[in-house]
């Protein structure tokens, strides 16, 4: 299912209430009554929709597996963690593969060039190595806050990127959708499309 | 969009990545080629976009928890979802 489609905007919010519904479910069982914190519910409700996500848009990003594999490591996941599971999977098998590849070739090159080139011919080079210097600090702070981003090379990153953006803007019209839902005065004749 | 190809990324295929990463940015400045310092820029503007996405995602769901006072079956919320569900 390709980012960016409405499809994939409704499999996210599905997922999402499904989610919501267990959680609730459970809680119930739990704490007899007792209601949960805001706290706990903004947890759990984050956890739902980043879950929603990632097993909207599947395994084949290598930023979903890897978000997957992070819930399903959170205790309180409970049956997501079954969804997840499939999802983290495919992450491990694929871990081993890149992290052998793509970690070495990010930080030995550049001292040694810096080094080795006369000081004369200055300024053009220096302005390209310090770009260049500059693409790989920011390409650093990509990596933090995409997930799965450590251990990919500035290529693939690239293309996580975009993907995780266009992905991250569908879980928020998702929730968007579900809040303009909730707060939606009651509709005797039925529900009025609040979309 | 997978990181799966074995051999090299091509040159028109990182242009391509650019520009549809240019056209996402909300005030993307829309240069013609992407030189090196606009590069470090795209990818500076993009980190701040992510950002703000998750800031976002935040927000909401403050506001969903707040709205979802109790997460019971049988609370107003719970009819909500399960009709919106029906919809799905």
């Amino acid at each position: 299912m390709p980012a960016g489609s409405k499809k994939f905007r409704h499999a996210i919010l599905k997922n999402l209430l499904l989610g919501l519904i267990r959680k609730g479910g459970a809680a119930a069982a739990a704490s007899r009554g007792m209601m949960m914190s805001f706290h706990e519910r903004r947890s759990a409700i984050r956890h739902a929709a980043d879950a929603a996500l990632a097993t909207a848009r599947g395994a084949a990003p290598r930023w979903s597996r890897s978000l997957a594999a992070e819930l399903s490591q959170d205790r309180r996941s409970g049956r997501d963690a079954h969804l997840l599971r499939s999802a983290k999977s495919a992450a491990s098998s694929s871990e081993c593969r890149s992290q052998s590849k793509m970690t070495c070739s990010s930080k030995r090159i550049p001292r040694r060039t810096l080094r080795a080139r006369p000081k004369s011919k200055a300024t053009a080079k220096a302005a390209g190595v310090l770009a260049r210097v500059m693409v790989r600090k920011r390409a650093r702070a990509l990596r933090e806050i995409v997930p799965g981003g450590r251990g990919t090379d500035e290529c693939t990153l690239l293309g996580e990127t975009l993907d995780y953006a266009v992905s991250l803007k569908a879980q928020i019209e998702a929730m968007q959708l579900l809040l303009r839902t909730l707060q939606a005065p009651k509709n005797p004749s039925g529900k009025s499309s609040p979309y | 969009m997978s990181g799966h190809r074995a051999g090299r990324i091509t040159d028109d295929e990182i242009s391509e990545l650019i520009s549809k990463l240019q056209s996402l940015l909300p005030e993307s400045s829309r240069r013609g080629a992407a030189g090196r310092s606009s590069a470090s820029k795209l990818l500076q503007e993009t980190c701040r976009y992510i950002r703000s996405l998750h800031r976002e995602v935040d927000d909401l769901n403050n506001r969903l928890s707040e709205l979802m006072a109790t997460m019971d079956g049988d609370s107003p919320q719970a009819d909500v979802i399960r009709n919106l569900l029906r919809l799905l």
